[in-house]
């Protein structure tokens, strides 16, 4: 007996995964400051002078982990004409943004054992994530949730897919349209940590959001 | 037909039994004779010796040595190394000479013969009870000459179902998941073998990462679902054609397919924002019907085999348990109270019991159980055991597992007695297996 081997169609669509952060870069996210968590940067195509260190959204209870201070440097001052176009404007809401990139406002949150809610790390990296999405209205992303291998195969992928929608709603919450959001799981199939500790686990079980092309 | 076709109506037409009166099986019981069987439900307290000669003609050694293989498996038998037989000069034709086979304490014997008529391979063989002196069972099989191997199984069968009144499950194949690549960047493709490991044939290119597939109940096709970046779709896969279809079904997360017992439907669950829940969709007509409608994961389904239940996983009481319900979403149960998370539940080919993955004390164990739920039996235990998938005669229960952390996954199976753990002869890295029924 023989089998014909057909191709599985590609799918077509590329996902580009950002700087693949390791654990270290959990604690990194939970820096800035301990000021008191500002509302999410205005829409506006009036010129505007800098988006400081006061812009950025920050952690409302915790202490820095970190020495390391999340790179938020003053961008330069932009003027817009009063004929902007729309392009011009999403160019101008970019750079509103207080970080430069996903990566920069944090690109995974992570989770206790067999849960999908939200802890106030990563409830303050998501709200980071809304700032920057928001900031960049023409950008699309990806939420992947993912799971530690202690559990079943497809037990894990319904978990993944709680823990994907969970950040998502919570990023609905903050006034990001969810048209902008698309959620997946990827289970336990695609670990980033190979260590089958509890510390690896720990790494395994996030939901990572990644910009769309 | 003859008195063979009803005692094997499974027979096909590849190997149609060309087997004619010639060696009419069972026609002289002995007293003697039916004292030798075999138990297959206590675990066995004694494995029987059986000799199988090395059969003469076309591929005669390997054949011997394919039943062997089968027998020595199955931990029923002590199969006989050819090495101490006394009588070297066997015939199918003619009666052996049982005092010889009795100085080793063989209490079985095979003999057989192959010959090429009209381009096709004809194998004969038969069955004899040295103790009693007499033949148990003769029967012969015709194939192609590639095919040598599923005469092999269906001799296997043959002496396996006389000696122990139970079908056999030889001449079936299992489908599962060869994984490659380290553990972060793990490739996983479809691939189907025989149960015993030969002829392992590749059906995807690992393109996309392939999960849980699963026979139909007529062998002809696998349902599987196959997971990229962007979502995770169901496939149907016809084996003779290799053509794949993608089921459409709405959303971009729809997995743990398995075909219902008429191969007309799957049931599966999907997810819709964030709620994963089971659903049922025809093949024939596309329709879609939701069967569980809960805020928890209700994942893991399977149909009974008289299609009129319905097990499943879910979290919906705060721990992971195994629910049943009625095959229209009716009268929900919950099936399992016990310590530990229980999930993967599936159906035996009788549908008298149920194979589970339970967690338990940082452990993952394979068990059974009766179809409501109780005379929890765990047959196996390891740092990760899952997916269980049965003998088609519901004796053997395949599994995945790794030993311990860091090991790559392998195929195991196990008695449902609980005994004869062991690893399938499948070396390579492999999970998610699913048993086909016995072949036509």
């Amino acid at each position: 007996m023989t089998f014909t081997q057909s191709q599985t169609p590609a799918s077509g669509l590329k996902v580009r995964s950002l700087a693949l952060m390791l654990v270290s870069s959990l604690a990194l996210v939970a820096c800035a400051s301990t000021k008191t968590a500002t509302p999410p940067i205005a829409e506006t195509s009036t010129p505007v002078a800098i988006a400081n260190s006061e812009a950025a959204p920050t952690i409302a209870q915790e202490a820095p982990k970190t020495s390391a201070p999340v790179a938020s440097a003053p961008l330069p001052a932009v003027t817009v004409s009063g004929t902007t176009i729309n392009a011009e404007a999403a160019r101008v809401q970019e750079s509103l943004s207080p970080y430069a990139s996903l990566a920069e406002a944090g690109e995974r949150i992570f989770f206790p054992t067999d849960r999908f809610d939200l802890t106030d790390e990563a409830r303050s990296i998501l709200t980071r994530q809304a700032a920057w999405i928001k900031a960049n209205p023409g950008k699309r992303v990806l939420i992947a949730g993912n799971c530690d291998e202690r559990g079943t195969r497809e037990y894990n992928l319904a978990l993944g897919a709680r823990r994907a929608s969970a950040a998502r709603d919570f990023l609905a919450g903050l006034g990001v349209d969810t048209d902008r959001v698309e959620t997946v799981s990827y289970g336990k199939e695609r670990p980033i940590d190979e260590r089958p500790s509890a510390e690896g686990w720990a790494v395994n079980r996030n939901a990572q959001t990644m910009l769309l092309d | 037909m003859t008195a063979l076709s009803l005692l094997f109506p499974a027979l096909s037409r590849a190997l149609r039994p060309t087997l004619l009166a010639l060696l009419m099986a069972f026609a002289w019981l002995t007293p003697a004779l039916a004292q030798l069987n075999v138990s297959v439900t206590e675990g066995h307290r004694r494995p029987m010796p059986i000799a199988i000669a090395d059969f003469s003609g076309p591929h005669g050694s390997s054949i011997a040595g394919a039943v062997r293989d089968n027998l020595s498996r199955s931990g029923l038998f002590q199969v006989q190394n050819p090495d101490s037989f006394l009588q070297r000069d066997v015939d199918v034709n003619v009666a052996p000479r049982f005092a010889d086979w009795r100085i080793t304490k063989t209490e079985a014997l095979v003999v057989g013969r192959g010959g090429v008529v009209s381009g096709r391979l004809r194998v004969e063989f038969r069955l004899w009870d040295v103790y009693g002196e007499s033949q148990m069972l003769g029967l012969e099989f015709a194939t192609t000459d590639e095919n040598w191997r599923r005469i092999a199984h269906k001799v296997s069968d043959a002496i396996y179902r006389r000696l122990t009144g139970e079908v056999g499950y030889f001449d079936s194949r299992v489908v599962f998941v060869a994984e490659s690549g380290g553990r972060t960047n793990r490739v996983k493709r479809l691939a189907v073998m025989d149960q015993d490991g030969a002829n392992p044939s590749y059906l995807t290119d690992g393109t996309e990462q392939v999960l849980n597939p699963r026979f139909n109940a007529q062998g002809q096709q696998i349902v599987y679902s196959a997971l990229s970046d962007r979502g995770i779709k169901i496939w149907v896969v016809d084996i003779e054609s290799g053509r794949k279809e993608a089921v459409a079904i709405p959303g971009n997360m729809a997995f743990a397919p398995r075909f219902t017992p008429d191969g007309q439907s799957i049931i599966f669950s999907a997810d819709r924002d964030g709620d994963v829940d089971v659903f049922i969709k025809s093949l024939r007509t596309g329709k879609l019907s939701q069967l569980t409608r809960n805020p928890a994961i209700d994942t893991s389904p399977d149909m009974s085999p008289d299609g009129s239940q319905i097990v499943f996983t879910s979290d919906r009481g705060g721990s992971t348990q195994i629910y049943g319900m009625n095959a229209d979403g009716s009268g929900l149960r919950r099936l399992t109270f016990g310590e530990g998370r229980y999930s993967t539940a599936v159906w035996s080919p009788k549908g008298d019991l149920i194979a589970f993955t339970r967690q338990l004390g940082g452990q993952f164990q394979i068990g059974v159980m009766a179809a409501d739920g109780s005379n929890l039996k765990i047959l196996a235990e390891a740092y990760l055991v899952e997916g269980p998938t049965w003998s088609p005669n519901g004796r053997v229960i395949m599994f995945q597992r790794e030993g311990g952390p860091g090991q790559s996954p392998s195929l195991w199976t196990v008695d449902v007695s609980g005994t004869n753990l062991r690893k399938s002869p499948w070396s390579g890295p492999g999970s998610d297996p699913g048993w086909s029924a016995t072949l036509p």
